[in-house]
């Protein structure tokens, strides 16, 4: 089985609910206390797709302004972005435009892009009409999907097809800088799809060698 | 310059008597040794508290400012390492930029100006006349008026930028009136320091861009609060970086720095709550959790073993804001004012408990013009033990989190982890261990290693009021014995409620607190034995080895 | 070149925010000014700055501000009556050093004591009140014209300031006490009979003092009134007149106020009017100081009673055989006694006071009026000033040992209203030893001063 690494960036305005969102998926919980993020945190998720192991490293991002300038150190050499917005608010909105601006200049490999309205729960309060950003999803060629960190909806299916995007491209361009476990690392490699543990990485990570391959983030 | 002064104080002279042998207890303190003490601290003994004063602020605020050692250690690993390393370690000094729009940020800039109508100096004269009478201003509330301490930041330009009781957006009138005040004091070649009103202190600190000020009725002196206001400053400074200021500001005037500062509120706060009951931060001494020496051993060198990183500057254990162990690299100390913002930062982050993290950290003692970067992580499953592996190499997260799972391991082979655990859960320990009766608290600093110990808070100093109570007592030694000018040796107050003895030798600094009724001997007796108690357990109270990489 | 430079005034003004409260008229504020030649720019600016001051910490403070630290000065504050604020800003002693090279000058902040200081500024108060009355009566009087009271302001304090020895000032000023002569019940009883006589034989006196060089005796005054005027006669009165008494009248001159000449009824002289407040408030008295040989007596008599020479020509008949009979008893009396205290123990020194009768004494000092200096280093005096405010503001008794870098040893102690410093020289002493000595201390030298409390 061939195995994937993909540097996955979460970026976003502060408040938005980047971490819930990274939380909810990785860890399948929901806290209503989620403390601000210190310049980023780091998670792993571990699942098989198609045929392949696909391992997402996640770098969750701070959404305060003073980490504005840290963000090319986490997306430079990102696989994919996730575009969090808060679908109440329009300002959180406008912000993922000068993302895309920013990535555009600044990330030269092919980067998949996944726009995230969350927040979906709070309806009523809607600022973003779903039709007016799917617009501008498709015109920046992102996916696009309203989620919900608390009602857990939407979530699973981004990640998933982020994944099977990462998938092809890596088929379309091996060298896209998508990592490759080497063939005896995949022997040793135990381990299972939907790995939770996050917290405390497990060992196999830690012995994975430094140098797999580009994605050196 | 590199922050590399060695830790050495010059030799013991000698203590207070020369017949040390005397063991009489008839009056004299004995100690030939100071407790604590080492010639190879981890820590850089900090600046006595005496140098501490307004000479040495304003005046050569440049010189006060440490720069350039993340671009000494920088130079110094590329030129020695091998040619593998071909990218040149992007240590962007200035990395904080202003980064919003340029129209937005004038806008914004030019609406509030509006609010704030005192800034002009030529305004300031007048502005003793009006009360500050804005119904929906915080001054109004009297709980606001209540507080024990109050604590501002604004901008030079007399911008709100923080305040620890109150929304800054209904302190504008009050602030403004602050930075009137000292721009005003300013205007003849004079500046303005403090005010005293009944039982209020008003501290007034300026540093490059920034105003403090401080409020207090406690028992803090001026010197104490102004030494407070500077850890403020430089949790700012950690926050953003000295250059960074410098550019935002050079910019604009005006610039609203809340926008930078958004989430960093509390750590301004934790910070605050710290000061207020943290003897360390009025010590500038760290303290370290209890441990026996073999396994404090074994937890350095299973760091000086598996994190043997390029560009890693340090390696520090912090649990429950005691310092576990401290790996640093050859020549560069850490300064107990930067290790105080450090467990500031663990400890006002939840979030560093969802995961593992990469945050830039300014140290100002250290280099207060660059960040470092900090791999930050819980050791354990409660999130009491956490590894800060601090780099000034950007790139490093990956190498350092496996250095990390390697420290782990052989923390958890070793029995090193739960031995912090089970040295956590004794909360320390207690008067009744050095077995001195009417002994009810103290505090002992070991000045060449900036460390300092003392037992758990128990009765009578159970209830908070009473806690503060006593650290108001300690305040009051404290700044006794160091009035600048008229340094004191020895302190003995006999008080309502109780008897208090300062000791400082050039080795240590001892405040002790005693009940009531204790004789002048009896104190004397107990403070002897107090030190042999201190002595014997030094191996586990202080970290006495310095350890690198 | 190394200058350095010591406390001194650099200015003491007196305003009152209610009189200029129209944008523009802030001049209007100004009730007095020192330097008087200032610019009313600079008046009006560093009164603003003071109302801004004392403004600002109200929103924190319920009580009044007190002082205003600065790099170079301190300004002190001082709401004596509603709506008047005195303020008083003193240089800070300096000195210039070289650091690095480079040279700056150090300003000694912790040189000047705020509880000193405030004293001072209470006193400034207090003495232009004996003289003149309150702010208050004297627009009252004056049907509320402000010039007349910036004139007796003006009057007053452009001459009182000049007499302030602000680099001098220390702990005996903030006690500001009294420096009471212990002498044997008999003697006492018969000057307390002798007062009683000549309130019964002329009874517009209406209050007397009695004292002995700069000792006070007895008074019938209120102890306020008294301590102001011990204060006035033994800084102001007495030197003076010593003086002019040195620089040779054949005939020493008896009345120190009052006719310089009885044989000429014409001149009454130099005849201050006091107010003091043992009676009723700002009561207006004159105020006639009588000397025979070192004994003086006050005699306050009301302005509304008639005064001349004649009077005192009475006066005198009776006062110069008694008082001189007085003089010579208790000048006997005195040279029985021990030598002062001050010259048996080199080792110690002290300093006493008693809140309840403010009686004070000092070892300190090499002369009652502190003219001569001190006989301990500034810094350890300013250790005692220190120890007295931290017993201040604790208002509980209590007492502190301290040992300084310098291997003074100080004791503090407070207790039952009376405060006691001592200060010994002994490196060597133990805190046992020390506690010891005070203790002795305490039952040998000041024995007496206990008992005459």
């Amino acid at each position: 089985m061939k195995s994937i690494e993909a540097k996955v960036v979460v970026l976003g305005s502060q408040g938005v609910g980047k971490t819930s969102v990274v939380i909810r998926y990785v860890g399948g919980m929901f806290s209503k206390a989620v403390s601000p993020t210190i310049g980023a945190s780091f998670f792993t998720y571990k699942m098989t797709l198609d045929g392949y192991r696909v391992k997402l490293q996640v770098w969750d991002t701070a959404g305060q302004e003073r980490f504005r300038s840290m963000a090319p150190m986490y997306y430079r050499k990102a696989n994919a972005a996730m575009l969090v917005y808060d679908i109440t608010s329009l300002e959180s909105f406008y912000d993922i435009k000068d993302w895309v601006k920013e990535l555009k200049k600044n990330v030269d490999t092919p980067i998949v892009m996944c726009l995230l309205g969350n927040k979906a729960d709070l309806d009523s309060g809607r600022k973003v009409p779903t039709e007016e950003a799917a617009e501008y999803a498709a015109s920046i060629e992102a996916l696009f999907f309203e989620t919900s960190a608390l009602k857990n909806t939407g979530i699973e299916d981004a990640f998933l097809q982020v994944s099977k995007q990462l998938i092809k491209l890596y088929e379309t361009y091996p060298n896209s800088g998508l990592g490759i476990l080497s063939p005896q690392q995949e022997s040793t490699d135990i381990f299972s799809p939907q790995t939770t543990n996050v917290k405390l990485p497990s060992r196999t990570e830690a012995e994975r060698p430094p140098q797999s391959d580009g994605c050196g983030c | 310059m590199a922050a590399s002064g060695e830790a050495d104080q010059p030799r013991e002279v000698e203590f207070e008597q020369p017949n040390i042998s005397s063991d009489s207890d008839q009056g004299d303190f004995n100690e030939s040794e100071a407790p604590g003490k080492s010639e190879n601290a981890p820590l850089l003994a900090s600046d006595s508290f005496d140098d501490l004063s307004y000479n040495d602020l304003g005046v050569n605020d440049h010189q006060t400012v440490h720069r350039g050692t993340i671009h000494a250690i920088v130079r110094q690993t590329s030129t020695s390492s091998d040619s593998r390393s071909n990218t040149p370690n992007n240590v962007d000094h200035d990395s904080l930029e202003v980064s919003a729009g340029e129209e937005s940020l004038e806008e914004s800039a030019e609406s509030q100006m509006q609010n704030v109508s005192i800034a002009d100096k030529q305004e300031a004269v007048e502005l003793a006349a009006p009360p500050f009478s804005s119904d929906d201003e915080d001054v109004n509330s009297p709980e606001w008026k209540n507080q024990k301490k109050h604590v501002f930041i604004l901008s030079e330009s007399g911008k709100p930028v923080y305040s620890r009781h109150g929304n800054e957006d209904k302190l504008v009138t009050i602030m403004g009136v602050m930075q009137a005040l000292v721009s005003f004091v300013q205007d003849s070649k004079d500046s303005l320091r403090s005010v005293v009103a009944g039982e209020h202190k008003f501290v007034f600190l300026v540093r490059d861009h920034l105003l403090l000020v401080g409020v207090t009725r406690g028992m803090d002196s001026t010197q104490q609060m102004l030494l407070q206001l500077m850890y403020v400053y430089n949790q700012v400074i950690s926050v953003l970086t000295h250059s960074a200021l410098g550019k935002i500001f050079k910019q604009r005037r005006n610039y609203d720095l809340r926008r930078l500062l958004t989430g960093a509120e509390k750590f301004f706060d934790n910070l605050l709550n710290l000061i207020d009951t943290e003897p360390g931060l009025l010590l500038t001494a760290v303290r370290c959790l209890p441990l026996d020496s073999q396994v404090r051993d074994v937890i350095a060198q299973s760091i000086v073993q598996n994190a043997k990183v390029k560009d890693l500057v340090f390696a520090l254990i912090i649990a429950k804001n005691q310092l576990v162990t401290l790996v640093r690299m050859k020549k560069y100390y850490l300064h107990p004012m930067d290790l105080h913002l450090i467990i500031n930062l663990v400890n006002a982050s939840e979030s560093f408990k969802e995961a593992e993290s990469w945050t830039p950290i300014c140290l100002p003692k250290f280099d207060a013009s660059g960040f470092l970067q900090a791999h930050v992580s819980y050791l354990d499953e409660d999130c009491q033990v956490c590894l800060l592996l601090l780099s000034v190499d950007r790139d490093s997260f990956f190498t350092l989190s496996e250095a990390k799972d390697r420290i782990r391991a052989r923390l958890v082979r070793y029995n090193a982890l739960s031995a912090i655990n089970s040295s956590l859960r004794r909360t320390s320990y207690s008067t009744q261990q050095c077995a001195i009766s009417d002994l009810r608290h103290f505090l002992y600093k070991a000045r060449s290693t900036a460390q300092y110990t003392s037992p758990e808070l128990e009765a009578p100093y159970t209830k908070p009021e009473e806690q503060e109570r006593l650290f108001g007592l300690y305040h009051y030694l404290h700044h006794r014995i160091h009035t600048s000018g008229r340094p004191l040796k020895i302190l003995f107050h006999v008080g309502q409620y109780e008897t208090l003895l300062g000791w400082v030798t050039q080795g240590f600094e001892l405040y002790a607190v005693f009940g009531p009724l204790i004789t002048k001997t009896g104190a004397i007796h107990a403070v002897n034995r107090l030190l042999r108690w201190i002595k014997r357990e030094e191996d586990r109270l202080f970290i006495l080895n310095s350890v690198t990489f | 070149m190394a200058s350095k430079g010591s406390a001194g005034l650099l200015n003491f003004f007196i305003f009152n925010s209610k009189y200029g409260a129209r944008e523009g008229e802030e001049e209007k504020k100004v009730m007095f000014y020192f330097p008087e030649e200032a610019d009313i720019d600079t008046k009006v600016k560093n009164i603003g700055l003071a109302e801004a001051i004392v403004q600002f910490t109200s929103t924190f403070s319920d009580l009044p501000c007190q002082s205003m630290h600065t790099q170079k000065s301190r300004q002190l504050y001082l709401e004596p009556e509603p709506g008047f604020w005195m303020a008083m800003t003193v240089s800070l002693p300096y000195k210039e050093k070289t650091k690095d090279g480079q040279p700056y000058v150090e300003y000694r902040e912790d040189d000047v004591q705020d509880s000193v200081f405030a004293a001072v500024l209470d006193f400034a108060y207090r003495m232009f009140k004996l003289f003149n009355g309150t702010f208050e009566h004297i627009l009252q009087r004056a049907d509320g014209d402000v010039e007349t009271l910036k004139q007796r302001l003006g009057h007053f304090y452009n001459k009182y300031l000049l007499t302030l020895k602000l680099s001098q000032c220390d702990l005996l000023d903030v006690f500001n006490g009294i420096h009471f002569l212990p002498l044997d019940k008999n003697t006492y009883l018969r000057i307390q009979c002798f007062i009683n006589q000549l309130e019964a034989a002329f009874p517009t006196v209406k209050y007397t003092a009695f004292l002995y060089n700069d000792k006070l005796v007895w008074s019938g005054l209120e102890q306020e009134d008294m301590r102001t005027m011990y204060l006035y006669l033994t800084t102001s009165l007495f030197p003076s007149y010593n003086l002019q008494e040195h620089q040779g009248g054949s005939q020493p001159r008896r009345f120190m106020t009052g006719p310089p000449d009885l044989s000429d009824d014409k001149a009454i002289g130099k005849l201050p009017r006091v107010f003091v407040s043992t009676d009723t408030e700002n009561e207006e008295c004159y105020l006639l100081v009588y000397r025979a040989m070192s004994a003086t007596i006050c005699m306050l008599i009301n302005v509304k009673c008639q005064l001349n020479v004649q009077l005192c020509r009475k006066l005198d008949a009776m006062l110069a055989p008694q008082m001189t009979k007085l003089a010579s008893d208790i000048k006997e009396q005195h040279y029985q006694r021990a030598a002062p205290p001050s010259t048996t123990d080199p080792m110690f020194k002290y300093i006493y006071f008693n809140h309840m009768n403010l009686a004070q004494q000092t070892t300190v000092h090499l002369d009652l009026q502190k003219r001569a200096g001190i006989n301990i280093p500034q810094e350890i005096m300013r250790l005692l000033g220190d120890i007295n405010a931290d017993l201040t503001r604790s208002n509980h008794d209590g007492e502190t040992i301290v040992k300084t870098t310098s291997d003074f040893w100080v004791v503090g102690k407070k207790s039952d209203s009376r405060e006691f410093y001592v200060v010994i020289n002994q490196k060597n002493a133990n805190l046992i030893e020390i506690n010891e000595e005070v203790k002795r201390l305490c039952t040998s030298h000041l024995n007496s001063v206990f008992f005459l409390d």
